[in-house]
């Protein structure tokens, strides 16, 4: 390889090195300035909500002594959905009762219509 | 002319003989209609990213079907007075047909021997003579005198696609997706650990390291041969492919690289679909058993003050810092303001349902007719499609990289598999994150602790893009 080309070459590397470089800098240093401004949010609204007197320390949550079991989803329920009724299970709780989802099943007898299809049409229907 | 010539003329005449006249390049259209087609099938069969891979697809398909015409341009042509023409405009009895553009030059010593009397109306006036021509002369404010050449401005109508093309053009459809987005998305798991932030940027790494990687192409000496020495505007439009965010792609490839777009848009949305099978092997590999097993504690609550300020701090700080961003960032914000802010319940509800849908039907198919065969069909896509996959999995490991170092900072309070959900991907990357930590402990649920640093990634992708933007645009 001739010098010339060595030298392009090293150019090369050396201009993509310094975007990767600034590029990097940049979206860091923007999102750790976004990062200390809403740490600071955070600390002036736990100190805004803080009551000394009337607080009690909160229960230690029990040891997870084991996991419990999966779910039985059955067939035809997407992944989707036994993550939202997991997350809403898990938003719910207050830290101190476990719950366990047991099993997942559409609700869906013979005859009846799905439950989503109830509701676009009691949305649909509604104004009138 | 018989019957039969004039079925041989229409046939002659029709796109079916285009696309079978393979010496003339039909087999490339046939090949992209095929492309069309496996797409069409993974967005109705397979359900990968329906909403958008469809109107790609399908205007992809559109697009190669020869003599359609839906992406033709806007032809604008002046065209020359006719010598009667000339002469009616000269006496002011000439019929407007067209708009006019008009030109003056200006007579001085050199020209003036060209003014010549003619009979106008009745009336000898002089006129300025070139060749055949005859021109009106006129006089300015100062006394100077011109010829004034007319000429009718005609335009061909331009394809259906070219005119809502230029809502991509000019980089108007990704923002207003971006506020459709800011209406649909909770930024409170982000307000509630802010540390989120950070491995938003994290996944942004594989943005650069392709970007580094595209670059390095250039050094092949067989590269120029096989059109793959990308510029840095192409390898920026490749890179962020990395982000998992298509709004920030198209943006950002609209003004660096237009060409590229059809490809890029392709695998973009490709990758976003495959999210549940390119993230989950990268981040086992990365992390160990203990690791992924981590509960994280539960999130705090976020007071609606707090919901409404981030919106207008977020914006203040990325378009002081980086105002190329202003675009993106602003109209997810503005999105994000609607939605929090509980005052235009009405604007938001349009946002993120009709407007959100028109314009994800328009950018859809014009991004997909930029995918004709003569830009898609060249060794630059395989190798985009590549290294939008190494973007994609480098991104996946800069996020889980950092979560790693959070777990060992925080004394194993952070589970690192919420670093993946930092390329954007909303919210597709933070369920992954959730059904992969529960795999390892049924009782464990990421999901909130994901959406932290994945809508963490949204800003972060375009902040990244506005930063390739600043520097290559």
């Amino acid at each position: 390889m001739s010098s010339t080309l060595l030298l392009q070459a090293g150019n090369l590397l050396a201009d993509a090195g310094m975007t990767v470089l600034i590029g990097v800098v940049v979206v860091f240093g923007v999102l750790l300035v976004l990062t200390f401004v809403f740490w600071l949010f955070g600390v002036v609204a736990r100190a805004g909500s803080h009551k000394p007197a009337a607080t009690k320390p909160a229960p230690a949550p029990k040891p997870i002594k084991q996991p419990a079991p999966a779910p039985a989803v059955d067939d035809g329920v997407p992944e989707e959905v036994v993550a939202v009724i997991a997350a809403a299970i898990a938003a719910m709780s207050d830290g101190a009762t476990r719950y366990a989802v047991r099993r997942i099943s559409p609700a869906r007898s013979q005859g009846a219509r799905p439950v989503w299809a109830a509701a676009g049409i009691a949305d649909n229907t509604q104004p009138f | 002319m018989n019957l039969w010539d004039a079925i041989a003329q229409i046939w002659e005449e029709s796109g079916f003989a285009r696309l079978l006249n393979f010496e003339n390049g039909g087999w490339k259209n046939l090949i992209m209609i095929g492309i069309a087609c496996v797409l069409l099938f993974l967005a109705i069969k397979k359900k990968y990213e329906p909403l958008l891979l469809l109107p790609i697809a399908f205007g992809m398909l559109l697009v190669n079907l020869p003599l359609g015409g839906v992406m033709d341009p806007q032809q604008n042509s002046l065209v020359p007075f006719t010598h009667e023409e000339q002469i009616a405009y000269i006496s002011g009895t000439y019929e407007q047909v067209y708009p006019v553009s008009i030109t003056e030059f200006e007579i001085d010593d050199s020209n003036e021997k060209n003014i010549v009397k003619m009979d106008v109306n009745g009336v000898e006036t002089d006129v300025y003579k070139s060749g055949d021509d005859y021109y009106k002369i006129v006089e300015d404010a100062k006394g100077n005198r011109h010829f004034v050449v007319p000429q009718w401005q005609h335009f061909e109508q331009g394809g259906l696609f070219w005119y809502l093309y230029q809502g991509v053009k000019f980089g108007i459809y990704p923002p207003l997706i971006f506020l459709g987005i800011g209406c649909m998305t909770d930024f409170g798991p982000l307000l509630s650990n802010p540390k989120s932030f950070l491995l938003g940027a994290a996944a942004q790494l594989g943005i650069f390291a392709t970007f580094f990687g595209a670059s390095l192409f250039g050094m092949l000496p067989f590269a120029e041969d096989l059109g793959i020495a990308f510029t840095n505007q192409e390898a920026a439009s490749i890179a962020i492919i990395g982000g998992a965010d298509g709004p920030t792609a198209i943006y950002l490839t609209s003004k660096l690289a237009p060409h590229l777009l059809g490809a890029i848009a392709v695998a973009a949305y490709s990758y976003m679909a495959l999210v549940p099978i390119i993230q989950p092997p990268i981040m086992r590999a990365l992390t160990t058993k203990k690791e992924r097993s981590v509960v994280m504690t539960q999130l705090r609550t976020v007071s609606k003050t707090e919901k409404i300020l981030f919106p207008i701090f977020v914006t203040a700080v990325c378009v002081l810092l980086l105002p190329s961003a202003a675009p993106l960032i602003g109209m997810l914000m503005l999105g994000n303001l609607f939605r929090e802010s509980g005052v235009v319940e009405r604007i938001t509800k349009t946002a993120q349902n009709e407007l959100m849908n028109i314009i994800t039907i328009l950018l859809g198919v014009t991004v997909g007719a930029t995918a004709n065969a003569n830009t898609f069909l060249q060794p630059k896509t395989l190798l985009i499609i590549c290294l939008g996959l190494i973007a994609f999995a480098m991104g996946t490991a800069g996020g889980v990289l950092l979560g790693k170092l959070m777990y060992f900072f925080s004394g194993g309070k952070v589970n690192p598999l919420i670093g993946s959900a930092g390329v954007s991907a909303v919210p597709m990357a933070a369920r992954v994150a959730q059904k992969v930590g529960q795999q390892e402990n049924p009782s464990n649920f990421l999901l909130m602790h994901a959406m932290g640093p994945n809508v963490a990634g949204v800003i972060g992708s375009a902040v990244a893009a506005g930063v390739l933007l600043t520097l290559f645009g």
